[in-house]
């Protein structure tokens, strides 16, 4: 079957911009032709399952990964060759919590992180690390998953940047401080306009801040889509169906789960509700209900690999 | 083009002190335990100084402490072993950091590369005052006449140049290879299997090409200590001395 995803966004401002991007390593494809599309201000949800391409693609966009094939662009700025002007511009949160000198002290860490970056707000980095609970004098190299992440997010976030791209950034965090940190990460965007490449697998955690979401699989971009777009779309209709019923031939390729009982089928599709509607009730099905789905279950729904 | 209003890089001279500042932190703990090794080595020798002085010692002995073309060797391990400290914890596989801030990839090694070669030479010129130091003290104590060096010009100039070698053969694995223990034990057994082989075979000419990357007059033997074969010194085998003599020469 063949997807009728949408894999391109509208005409608008850019501020990551990939063309065809591929990367292997040894046989294993990373990328697959990913054409990335963020706008200028979104919070772009990168979602996908272990081994997707998640970061490679974050590490693509710093120039830390170089793709075989395809171009990368941030802010207009291509990331090959302008490599320092993009990363002057990017706060990034890698998945390792390893990231930084393990033998430096925090303090001591981020005053070293504040002179590469011309723009660091020193009272904003005290507020963070106020917020955020660090202890300055200990060692980087000690610090647990969920300290060593709050640190990164403070080196982040504390230069304003105008792209923040956050891999995992809540992952080994207690439930408290997730919460935190997704306050923190709110109120920076609402003081400092930025637009946020994040991929997470908690993503019932930023339903309330995503307005974009893409979503990979094997490496491939499966589908590229506005919140807008995706609430407009993908709907869940459970219909009623006679015995014998044979489906939907005029849906192939729209229907993105299918859970079936005897008497019963349950459809997540993709497209306008009341164009699909009219294709199952003139199949002889009842529709039932038709729901919306939350962006947890939009997630599943748009990696599911029955497609 | 983009809307948004972009962010300058740092720099070149803020990230080239910063880097200096810190190397010199992580190579914190070596300095520490290099001070203190001078201190427990100054402890020793005006020790032995004094019980030379007041124990009784046959007519003509003699105690002193002087400067030689071996005296580079410490400074020449130090060398070996520097870009392991001042690279730690940051292989290529773990390097992310470095590479991720945002200056020019090449630039930025080597600047940090340069600011542990300083700290080297830091290192190097706090070594030579203790030799000159320690040893103006041992002839004062032993009151064994006027205080002088026999060392000559060249043999100065190997404290600087051998620990530089060091630091340069060693950064090449540490800079380039997640493992550069193997490369370095492997190129070293590589070189002595080939050796011995070669004169085990009877080809002795062979070897003996072979043997000049050590031992040859632009070998490292030369190199780093002013000796060719096992030990002649001579002062025009040094590279640093040749070195010298070509920018006095204007050559």
């Amino acid at each position: 079957m063949t997807s009728s995803l949408p894999t391109r966004l509208r005409d608008g401002e850019l501020a990551v911009d990939t063309r065809g991007l591929t990367k292997r390593f040894g046989d294993q494809v990373a990328l697959n032709d990913v054409t990335l599309q963020v706008p200028t201000d979104a919070v772009y949800l990168l979602v996908g399952p272990n081994g997707a391409g998640k970061s490679t693609t974050l590490k693509v966009l710093l120039d830390l990964v170089r793709a075989e094939k395809g171009t990368a662009e941030v802010f207009g700025l291509s990331t090959r060759e302008r490599a320092p002007e993009v990363r002057a511009n990017v706060g990034y949160v890698p998945e390792r919590p390893d990231w930084g000198y393990g033998w430096m002290r925090v303090g001591r860490l981020l005053e070293h992180h504040a002179l590469y970056y011309p723009t660091w707000d020193a009272t904003y980095a005290a507020r963070l690390a106020q917020k955020f609970e660090l202890r300055m004098d200990r060692k980087m190299g000690v610090l647990s998953k969920g300290q060593a992440r709050r640190v990164h997010l403070t080196m982040a976030l504390a230069h304003r940047p105008p792209l923040l791209l956050l891999d995992e950034p809540t992952d080994g965090l207690d439930p408290f401080m997730r919460d935190e940190t997704l306050g923190v990460i709110a109120d920076h965007l609402s003081e400092s306009p930025t637009t946020v490449v994040l991929s997470t697998h908690h993503v019932e955690e930023v339903e309330g801040l995503a307005d974009h979401i893409g979503v990979l699989r094997n490496g491939a971009l499966r589908a590229q889509m506005s919140r807008d777009d995706l609430d407009a779309n993908l709907r869940r209709y459970r219909v009623e169906v006679p015995d014998g019923w044979n489906g939907v031939a005029s849906l192939d390729g729209t229907v993105l789960r299918r859970v079936a009982t005897p008497r019963e089928v349950q459809w997540t599709v993709w497209g306008p509700e009341s164009e699909i509607v009219q294709k199952l009730t003139s199949a002889g099905g009842t529709v039932r209900e038709v729901a919306r789905l939350s962006l947890i279950d939009a997630t599943l729904a748009l990696l599911n690999p029955n497609d | 083009m983009t809307s948004t209003s972009l962010h300058p890089t740092p720099s070149s001279r803020t990230v080239a002190t910063e880097q200096f500042r810190a190397v010199g932190l992580a190579l914190r703990n070596e300095g520490i335990f290099f001070v203190a090794a001078l201190v427990v080595l100054s402890v020793v020798l005006i020790g032995g100084a004094v019980q030379f002085t007041h124990n009784p010692h046959p007519p003509g002995a003699h105690m002193g402490f002087r400067y030689g073309s071996s005296g580079a060797i410490p400074m020449f391990l130090i060398g070996l072993l520097a870009p392991f400290g001042v690279w730690r914890s940051e292989d290529p596989a773990r390097r992310s950091y470095h590479w991720s801030m945002p200056v020019a990839r090449g630039p930025h090694t080597m600047m940090k590369l340069l600011s542990g070669w300083v700290w080297l030479m830091i290192a190097t010129i706090v070594y030579l005052l203790f030799v000159i130091g320690a040893s103006h003290l041992v002839s004062i104590i032993t009151a064994q006449g006027e205080w002088q060096h026999t060392a000559a010009s060249w043999e100065w100039i190997l404290a600087f140049t051998a620990p530089t070698i060091g630091y340069l053969m060693t950064s090449i694995p540490v800079v380039s290879s997640n493992y550069p223990w193997r490369w370095i034990g492997g190129v070293v057994i590589c070189y002595g299997v080939l050796v011995a082989m070669l004169k085990a075979f009877g080809m002795d000419d062979a070897a003996r090409a072979i043997s000049t990357i050590s031992d040859g007059k632009y070998g490292f033997n030369a190199a780093l200590f002013g000796t060719i074969n096992g030990g002649a010194r001579d002062l025009t085998r040094s590279v640093g001395w040749e070195a010298i003599m070509a920018m006095r020469l204007g050559v």
